[in-house]
């Protein structure tokens, strides 16, 4: 069993031997074999890892978009295991947000509406300034009105990053938030999830970029569906060292 | 609250998702101008017979009747139609949507929330349609009521009916038939993973539900149920199967579309897979997106299996009809006479002629309401020799005073028999009749219900007979005895006819106006389904632009990406067409198969006429509609690739 646990302050997510397989044609895929891990609250992870790692895997279930086969995750305390798929659905509305490689922003809705879209759909009322202020938050306030057809790619990650900060959730989860974006915009929108986390959010961000982690507190490394090497604090060329060492 | 935020978002994204409501909405607006259509032809019915009033002649009301069955039979169609194409199309429009539906739950909606937004679009969509639906049907009454009549099918003038009616049937029908399509897919949405919105594409599930399963497995065994009683039923009762069965089919074959159609597409692409790269690519398509696949080939399966089944049934009718005719008929002449009176005593009184037997009907009052019904007035003996007339169940030499004869397939059809009573109204008098046989069937040589002569001998003195079957004394010459009757109605419009050539005639005429009928029962659901299936093919050629764009990128040329969407659509119109001709043959098998076994005793062979043309225009029709739609719906990514 693969353990990792971090006791400086209060998990905000915990993986508790959390095991992931597929069945498929070929026979069963194990995509994460044992994970226990705890997200401490107000931190900033990295999760890096050859491609089929199980990084993708792990965040999905990290965040109750997919269940484990084996093992329990638990959010705020929430066990995930206990819930119905609304009661889920409720409960990940308010305790974490996503921001992705491909934006997944409703191109029928207004940057500002995007930004509102979760807070409506919890059936609470919307504060018109709170959504301004994260939306300047992310540098975009003159563009509030704009479809994210009518949007850069670096703005429309900026719009999903403000969507996430704007609910204030305790858990935000990235998978290759910076994927498709250019260098500058990327550092600039890894300086938002930065800044989340000093301000109290947890991020959980998976990264094939050293660059990328190296904002991170830490960073996991996974191989063949296991936690096989930390760095706390590392610079991006320790990052890409270890990371190279793995792909080996 | 929670209602706040799918009605304020149903508002905002079907301004950016109505092209993919564009089909659903051409579907629909189609089906309310449709069912608004049969509608008004009912009604045109009603309000013509209002307008005659008292003064409508027997003939007119006979001919409004008759026009009051094909249009109800005719609007059933179109309204199976109508449903099953709105609701397979809102369906899959809802399926083209399940990234977006996934984002949504990947932000926070509630299966329920993203459920209660694909049902708010669709009913903006339905609302819409339906109101462009009833403005589009009402300047096609005047056109259609005058089609009618140029057709053939009544020569009196339909009076067009004021739309409410239309509108009060044709609105609500659509609107439940589109929210119940709708429905079922925002059941589906609400169940996609949130994850769904993290995979660019997605391999659209091709197993049934358990409901699926269910009805699927209820409707086929139905159908092969039926088809194995009917086949030993009598062959009126196979007939109707045969028309009402189809429609259970498609039912139960489009619960298992998704997986059978691109299975039978896979079958069909197989021997030209190797020689082309393009059928390659289609039949690929074609698997993975399984529903856009299932929904262009339902109104082809549609169509092609109740159409081919009600030619092929009708056909085979005739068939019957035309041998047990030949098994009963023993004159070997038939005159048809004129209009004017015709010279019977002088046809008996040639030497040849042993008897003439003159086919005469009268109208009485029958059953408990004394509806109107026509009937045959029968002198039982001249009959029973000429015309075969014989009893299966009683004593057809009891048909003298207040008696009446049924056929089998009355007696079937009312649950009546030998020795039964029905009340009676002839010429304003009130008796009962009792039953005192049951003949067989010959729709030609005799009506459902036949009385002894004297009863109706009032009403016969002024109708002139419709045939006279004339016999021969033995060791006549049939020719010379001809010749001889044809010098005596020189002169005049009289036909003498061998019994052959008259069967063959009276055989012909009944498959004109089979034909006519259908053209008239079938023509608006056919012209329906086209419309649905070239609107089906665009959806789906739509939904494939962006992969055909990366096929042209990768380097495919406009040639060979016209060519994928060509294959597509003559793949999935092929399999649709397979399934509905395999639906037409075992229900043309059903029908078949009882007339056979009717006639098994009589030593008449059966003829077997399959109607060619017209299922060959099917064929070929939906062949050609595909290949257009294929042709159109390639148009803009090939442009757009180069």
């Amino acid at each position: 069993m693969t353990t990792s646990t971090d006791t400086l302050a209060p998990p905000a997510a915990t993986l508790d031997s959390v095991t992931r397989t597929y069945r498929s044609r070929a026979g069963k895929v194990h995509a994460l074999r044992g994970i226990t891990h705890a997200f401490a609250a107000g931190t900033f992870t990295a999760i890096m890892g050859p491609s089929g790692s199980g990084k993708s895997t792990l965040l999905q279930l990290a965040a109750g978009l997919d269940r484990p086969t084996d093992g329990r995750v638990s959010v705020d305390g929430t066990d995930l295991a206990g819930l119905s798929d609304t009661a889920l659905t409720r409960f990940r509305r308010t305790a974490m947000a996503f921001v992705f490689q491909s934006y997944n922003l409703l191109d029928a809705l207004s940057a500002s509406d995007n930004v509102a879209l979760p807070a409506r759909l919890a059936g609470r009322s919307v504060d018109a300034s709170g959504v301004k202020e994260a939306l300047e938050q992310v540098g975009l306030r003159d563009l509030a009105g704009r479809r994210p057809p009518e949007l850069s790619g670096g703005q429309q990650q900026r719009v999903a990053i403000a969507r996430a900060l704007y609910a204030r959730p305790s858990v935000l989860f990235a998978d290759e938030p910076t994927g498709a974006l250019d260098r500058n915009t990327g550092r600039d929108v890894l300086a938002l999830l930065r800044e989340a986390a000093d301000g109290g959010q947890t991020v959980v961000m998976v990264t094939h970029d050293p660059l990328a982690a190296s904002y991170a507190d830490e960073t996991l490394f996974l191989a063949d569906g296991r936690i096989v090497g930390r760095l706390q604090h590392a610079d991006a060329t320790a990052i890409a060292q270890r990371m190279s060492e793995l792909e080996r | 609250m929670m209602a706040v935020a799918p009605g304020w978002l149903s508002r905002r994204t079907v301004r950016t998702s109505w092209p993919s409501y564009l089909g659903a909405f051409v579907a629909l607006t189609s089906g309310i101008v449709l069912i608004a259509t049969t509608v008004n032809l009912i009604a045109a019915v009603e309000a013509t017979l209002t307008s005659l009033g008292d003064a409508a002649t027997q003939d007119q009301r006979a001919q409004l009747d008759d026009l009051t069955s094909l249009f109800g039979i005719m609007s059933a169609v179109s309204m199976f139609m109508a449903i099953f194409v709105v609701a397979s199309t809102f369906g899959f429009v809802v399926a083209t949507r399940r990234r977006e539906l996934g984002l949504l739950r990947l932000v926070g909606a509630t299966g329920r929330q993203v459920r209660r937004l694909v049902l708010g679009e669709s009913l903006v969509v339905a609302l819409a349609a339906s109101v462009a639906g009833c403005l589009l049907a009402m300047p096609f009454v005047a056109p259609v009521l005058a089609l009618v009549r140029r057709i053939g099918f009544t020569d009196l003038r339909l009076v067009a009916p004021e739309p409410w009616l239309a509108w009060a049937i044709a609105v609500p029908t659509g609107m439940v038939v589109a929210l119940l399509g709708a429905w079922r897919s925002s059941r589906r949405a609400a169940k996609v993973s949130p994850t769904a919105a993290l995979r660019e594409a997605a391999i659209e599930r091709a197993w049934p539900s358990m409901l699926q399963w269910i009805i699927g497995t209820l409707c086929l065994a139905t159908v092969i149920g039926a088809a194995i009683l009917a086949s030993h039923a009598p062959p009126l009762f196979a007939l109707v199967a045969s028309i009402l069965l189809p429609e259970v089919v498609v039912i139960g074959l489009m619960c298992f579309g998704p997986l059978v159609v691109p299975r039978v597409a896979r079958l069909l692409a197989r021997p030209f897979v190797r020689r082309d790269v393009a059928v390659r690519i289609a039949r690929d398509e074609l698997r993975t997106s399984v529903r856009t696949t299932t929904s262009v080939a339902a109104p082809v399966i549609a169509i092609s299996a109740i159409a081919g089944s009600m030619l092929l049934a009708l056909s085979f009718t005739a068939d019957w009809t035309s041998a047990l005719d030949r098994a009963q008929l023993h004159a070997p002449l038939v005159v048809r006479p004129s209009q004017e009176a015709v010279a019977i005593e002088q046809i008996a009184a040639d030497p040849a002629v042993r008897l003439v037997d003159a086919r005469r009907t009268a109208t009485i009052g029958l059953g408990d309401g004394y509806e109107r019904e026509e009937v045959d007035a029968v002198d039982v003996e001249v009959a029973g020799t000429a015309r075969g007339l014989r009893a299966t169940r009683g004593d057809v030499d009891d048909l003298h005073g207040p008696t009446i004869a049924i056929s089998q397939s009355q007696a079937l059809d009312l649950g009546h028999d030998v020795g039964d009573r029905l009340p009676a109204r002839i010429d304003g008098k009130k008796s009962s009749l009792t039953i005192v046989a049951v003949v067989p069937d010959a729709p030609d040589l005799y009506g459902d219900m036949l009385v002894p002569v004297d009863l109706v001998a009032e009403q016969l003195r002024d109708t002139p007979p419709s045939e006279l079957f004339v016999m021969l004394r033995d060791g006549a010459n049939t020719d010379d005895a001809r010749r001889s009757i044809e010098q005596v109605l020189a002169g005049t419009d009289n036909q003498v006819l061998g019994a052959d050539e008259w069967i063959d005639a009276v055989t012909d005429e009944v498959r004109q106006s089979n034909n006519l009928g259908l053209t008239i029962l079938l023509g608006p659901a056919g012209f329906y389904a086209a419309i649905a299936m070239v609107n089906a093919t665009l959806i789906g050629a739509t939904q494939r632009r962006r992969q055909h764009q990366v096929l042209g990128l990768l380097g495919a040329t406009g040639d060979q990406l016209r060519r994928i969407a060509l294959w597509q659509a003559v793949l999935v119109a092929g399999s649709g067409l397979l399934l509905g001709g395999l639906t037409t043959l075992l229900l043309g098998w059903m029908v078949r198969r009882a007339v056979t076994a009717d006639l098994s005793g009589t030593g008449v062979p059966v003829p077997l006429t399959i109607p060619w043309l017209p299922l060959a225009a099917i064929v070929i029709t939906s062949v050609l509609l595909a290949v257009a739609a294929g042709v159109a719906g390639s148009h803009g990514p090939t442009r757009r690739a180069r």
